[in-house]
């Protein structure tokens, strides 16, 4: 009795934070968090849109035998693994450098790195088809300038995932520049002039007072990238249609073959399931991994 | 601002920086000359750097026709600019609520929020488009705005940027009588603004080519938004191959691309550094 | 205390939510279930007054092809994409007032099927589907169409062309089609003196000596014109590449028996060695694993390529370009008669309804829009009409109408696209051929290892 009312009155308190909470949070269990769990329903299901026949851990079991399956854990991990460093670090690097300039360089630099984020996937993957292609493309037109042999790109197993990874960089790390330009913006100027004053250098002024204060935006960055590696689909289909033979599908792309090429709704689900258990995974592992570095 | 002594590493950095921007623009390059390309002079061996015969073929197709396309640019623009203004609304009113509010299964309701990021729109497909007929949101706007409004990465993303704003400023706001409300408008938003900047782009970016829902919820071809329209347009069905018509595509890209980069260089603004100099002080 | 209470909390929000999402399921099910009608129903001759009494209300889904608009005839009736459907739906509507039909339009843009399917997924079961045939495997899989043994007669069957329909579980009905064959740019042929190696206009089959020469007559790879193209870099067209095995005697399946592939045979052995050495002796471009079907058609359009493995829709390209284009039959082995050619159809399917009623609607309506709707659509879509009775309403050109007669005198054959599983065969396929190519494989090994991976794709 004593209890609850003690969480009466907690909840008293709280009402700002569940005046701020509750509208978004409502919508947020309409259409994310039910379809979400719909979706985890439906994996223990044979679903072919209009009736459901229980199946257990069938699907599951199923999933693990697909070697379609298999292989897109492989490279989704692989996309994860190189894409989140790599962008981070780069982003970070263009931002510090950009951000010194004056405010019209700075847009300049900052509408470059953006513009592309802008177009579509579709025109994307069209674009780079074309510089990709090993008989009339760009890049091995360049090459050859300097003498070196065509290489197959995107139709080579062994460089298909580098060229995908350059896809997706080129694309994506504008907005990751710009949530860095707007984390060094958060920065207070005067403990940067703070540090001059007391002779620290820009590389310990950066790594001492910049970066730290930087961590909110850098966990943001590596957690949402992290996430975006594993919804890799639709340069994916355009790209290389998961070749050759499987090796540059990933989850997100299978998942959508699943579902709506094949008509297995049940095992997409599964398919899903496995991606948020595996994604959620990395992630943490990771912000353990980037909290511990930063006690130290 | 006095003189600044360049240093040759900073010199040697933003060459390369240079080099790297004027290297991803020219995948935008190659997608503004397209679209002035008929379809076959875009697969030419060896490539056309410049169009040798430029032509507004493409633009005339798609909005000379019969399609309703300024109709589509208009959707377009409704569906994006409402998505943003509530997403920013909704996501800056949660994030604060993570950051700086306590109250019971705070933890829960935001690993919750992560966690349903983790899903790709086509996993769930189906299940929110029942939950959206199932409201009676099918072919309306609403049914295209709403389910994209509370953006796990907008959540997210102001969350991180609110925590470490000083907590002694909203205490002494508190202490000196203002109200929540008066907080949130007069100091968390304010101290907010390249947050919300960058995630206004973002967002109306991400709605702007939010392709797979706006295709599915809006049905009537007077209702759909410029890149369904393009893309259905663009979509040749001979051969039985997804053969595209580029000259279209890129001309639609072109279209689409037009308003996110308004709106980018619009905002700019908001991201000079020092803006929050003040605050801070005061 | 605090923690213990965030722990209850959070297990009664997710109960509370599980609890709300099973009973939102429920409301998902499905409105229109799908079951069997009894066979046995009466053909009806025409597609007229079918059914009176009771009022039938259909639901008639299609894609909403970009190219299907301004329909010959119908013009100010299929000004938008999608329109056709709705035009189709009227006429029927005015000619039998008890039969009422609503339209579904898919969007086409996505390439897929995903607004049917999230229409059905909410209750919303069509009658009819009008689309390519590809897009319409999926659901023979799940059993949602019904099967037309019984409602066309002998006649009606024997018009279609080339055996494209039979009576024999057939899940669908087709509108208009287009064969692939060999398309030839017979003007890069008189330019090398070769013209007179291709087979005359009567007759336009060839055995693979004649086609080697050919190849080997035209090749001026120096200036870059090249014979002709294979291509294994993704699953697109390549029922083209497959033209060539058919002549040997490859067949994918056995009959109507889906469940195992049979194309692993001595046959194919034979026609995939063919294959391997066009290449080798260098009549092929270059690089497969890389090429796609848009290369081919770039390539000739361009008139760098000689000879393409395409559906015959050249025409307009050609007199543009300026050259003149010539569809011959693929090649055969010298001991065996000239081999079938594989359609791509756009097709109508009737699904599975309780009230048999509908069924027999549906049909109704599928044979109103064959007979009034096939021959003008076609023309838009750049495809051939697929009965005798069609051929001259169609007011084909002598190439068109060429083609025409020669589907009608070598036969129609299956690859399978009744499969739900048919976008993995067409993978599977694709890695066979990049396995041949490249020379990872034998034809032997490779189609060992074709039979071993979508039979297991198959027996889901």
């Amino acid at each position: 009795m004593q209890a609850l009312k003690k969480v009466g009155t907690n909840l008293y308190r709280q009402r700002w934070a569940w005046f701020f909470i509750i509208p978004g949070y409502i919508i947020f269990l309409l259409f994310n968090i039910i379809p979400t769990l719909r979706t985890v329903y439906t994996s223990f299901f044979d679903y072919n849109l209009t009736t459901m026949e229980f199946a257990g851990f069938g699907n599951y079991i199923k999933l693990f035998g697909s070697e379609a399956f298999r292989a897109s854990v492989g490279n989704t991990l692989l996309f994860a693994v190189i894409i989140t460093p790599l962008s981070t670090v780069v982003s970070l690097l263009i931002a510090t450098t950009i951000f010194p300039l004056g405010n019209k360089a700075q847009s300049v630099y900052r509408g470059a790195f953006f513009l592309p984020n802008v177009i579509g996937g579709v025109i994307i993957s069209a674009i780079w088809l074309w510089i990709f292609h090993p008989v009339y493309g760009v890049l091995n037109y360049v090459l050859s300038l300097f003498g070196i042999q065509p290489l197959l790109w995107l139709a080579d197993a062994k460089t298909v995932i580098l060229s995908v990874v350059l896809v997706i960089m080129s694309w994506t790390c504008g907005s990751l520049i710009i949530l860095y330009v707007a984390g060094l913006g958060n920065i207070d100027p005067c403990l940067m002039e703070a540090a001059k004053i007391d002779g620290a250098s820009p590389a310990q002024t950066f790594f001492r007072i910049t970066l730290p204060l930087l961590k909110p935006v850098t966990t943001f960055i590596i957690t949402t990238q992290l996430i975006n590696c594993f919804q890799l689909w639709e340069v994916i289909y355009l790209l290389t249609d998961g070749g050759p033979v499987n090796a540059s599908t990933t989850l997100a792309f299978d998942i959508y073959k699943k579902a709506f090429l094949l008509g297995d709704y049940g095992l997409a689900a599964a398919e899903g399931v496995m991606l948020i258990v595996l994604c959620a995974l990395v992630s943490l592992t990771t912000l353990r991994a980037v909290s511990g570095k930063e006690e130290k | 601002m006095g003189k600044q002594k360049i240093s040759p590493g900073f010199a040697v950095r933003l060459t390369v920086v240079s080099v790297m921007g004027i290297l991803v623009l020219l995948p935008l390059y190659w997608m503004v000359t397209g679209s002035f390309k008929v379809m076959k002079a875009t697969m030419i061996v060896p490539p056309e750097i410049f169009p040798k015969n430029p032509t507004l073929e493409n633009y005339a197709f798609i909005f000379g026709g019969h399609f309703p396309a300024f109709r589509w640019l208009f959707n377009s623009a409704l569906v994006s600019v409402s998505a943003t203004f509530l997403a920013l609304l909704i996501c800056t009113m949660l994030g604060y609520a993570f950051a700086k509010k306590q109250f019971y299964g705070k933890n829960v309701l935001f690993v919750l929020v992560l966690v349903t990021m983790m899903l790709p729109r086509q996993s769930v497909l189906i299940p929110l488009f029942q939950m959206v007929k199932h409201l009676g949101l099918l072919n309306t706007f609403v049914g295209a705005i709403v389910p994209i409004i509370v953006w796990p990465y907008g959540v997210f993303m102001m969350r991180q940027f609110i925590a470490p704003l000083p907590n002694e400023l909203i205490e002494s706001a508190t202490i000196d009588g203002a109200s929540e409300l008066r907080i949130f408008r007069q100091i968390i938003l304010p101290l907010s603004a390249p947050a919300l900047s960058a995630l206004g782009v973002i967002m109306f970016m991400n709605s702007w080519n939010d392709f797979m829902w706006q295709s599915v919820v809006l049905r009537e071809v007077e209702s759909w938004t410029i890149n369904v329209g393009v893309a259905t347009l663009a979509k040749n069905t001979i051969g039985g191959s997804n053969t595209i018509n580029y000259g279209y595509a890129m001309a639609g890209g072109v279209v689409g691309a037009l308003p996110v980069t308004l709106i980018f260089f619009a905002l700019q603004k908001y991201f000079v550094k020092g803006l929050t100099m003040g605050a801070v002080k005061g | 205390m605090k923690k213990t209470c965030q722990k209850w909390l959070a297990l009664a929000l997710c109960l509370a939510m599980a609890l709300t999402m099973a009973a939102c399921g429920g409301s998902g099910n499905a409105t229109k279930s799908p079951g069997d009608t009894p066979g046995g129903a009466k053909a009806s001759a025409t597609g007229e007054g079918a059914g009176h009494g009771e009022k039938v209300k259909l639901l008639f889904a299609g894609t909403g092809f970009s190219n299907i608009i301004n329909v010959p005839g119908h013009e100010d009736t299929t000004q938008n994409v999608g329109d056709y459907l709705k035009a189709i739906a009227a006429e029927f509507m005015a000619e039998n007032p008890h039969i009422e039909v609503e339209v579904l339009v898919n969007n086409a843009a996505s390439g897929t099927t995903e607004t049917l399917d999230v229409e059905i997924a909410s209750g919303n079961v069509p009658n009819l589907f009008f689309s390519k045939e590809a897009d319409q495997s999926k659901y023979m899989g799940m059993g949602m169409i019904q099967t037309l043994d019984n409602y066309f007669t002998d006649q009606e069957i024997s018009d279609y062309i080339g055996g494209i329909m039979t009576n024999q579980n057939e899940w669908r009905i087709p509108m208009f089609s287009a064969p692939k064959l060999i398309c030839i740019n017979k003007t890069l042929f008189e330019n090398a003196g070769a013209a007179h190696l291709l087979p005359p206009p009567d007759d336009r089959n060839w055995t693979t000596e004649e086609y080697m020469e050919a190849l080997r007559a035209v090749n001026n790879s120096s200036a870059g014109i090249f014979p002709t193209i294979l291509f294994a870099k993704t699953a697109s067209a390549q029922e083209s590449m497959m033209g060539y095995l058919w002549p040997f005697g490859a067949r994918m399946f056995n009959g109507s028996d889906l469940s195992r592939t049979t194309l692993n045979s001595p046959e194919t052995a034979q026609g995939l060695t063919f294959l391997k050495g066009i290449l080798d002796e260098g009549l092929a471009v270059s690089g497969p694993t890389a090429l796609t079907d848009d290369d081919m058609w770039a390539m000739f359009e361009n008139q760098t390529l000689a000879v393409a493995p395409e559906l015959p829709a050249f025409d307009g390209m050609a007199s543009s370009a300026g050259f003149e284009v010539y569809y011959v039959n693929y090649p055969h082995p010298a001991d065996k008669e000239p081999g079938p050619l594989w359609q791509f159809t756009y097709a109508l399917t009737v699904w599975k309804s309780d009230n048999p009623a509908e069924v027999e609607a549906s049909v109704a309506l599928a044979k109103f829009m064959a007979d009034k709707w096939a021959v003008p659509m076609s023309e838009v879509c750049g495809a051939l009409p697929v009965r005798e009775s069609q051929k001259a309403e169609a007011n084909l050109t002598g190439e068109l109408q060429a083609v025409v007669d020669l589907v009608g005198e070598v036969g129609t054959v299956g690859s399978g696209t009744a499969s739900p599983a048919y976008p993995v065969l067409r993978d599977t396929f694709k890695d066979m051929n990049a396995f041949l190519f490249i020379g990872d494989k034998t034809p032997e090994e490779a189609l060992a290892w074709f039979e071993k991976t979508l039979n297991a794709a198959l027996t889901k």
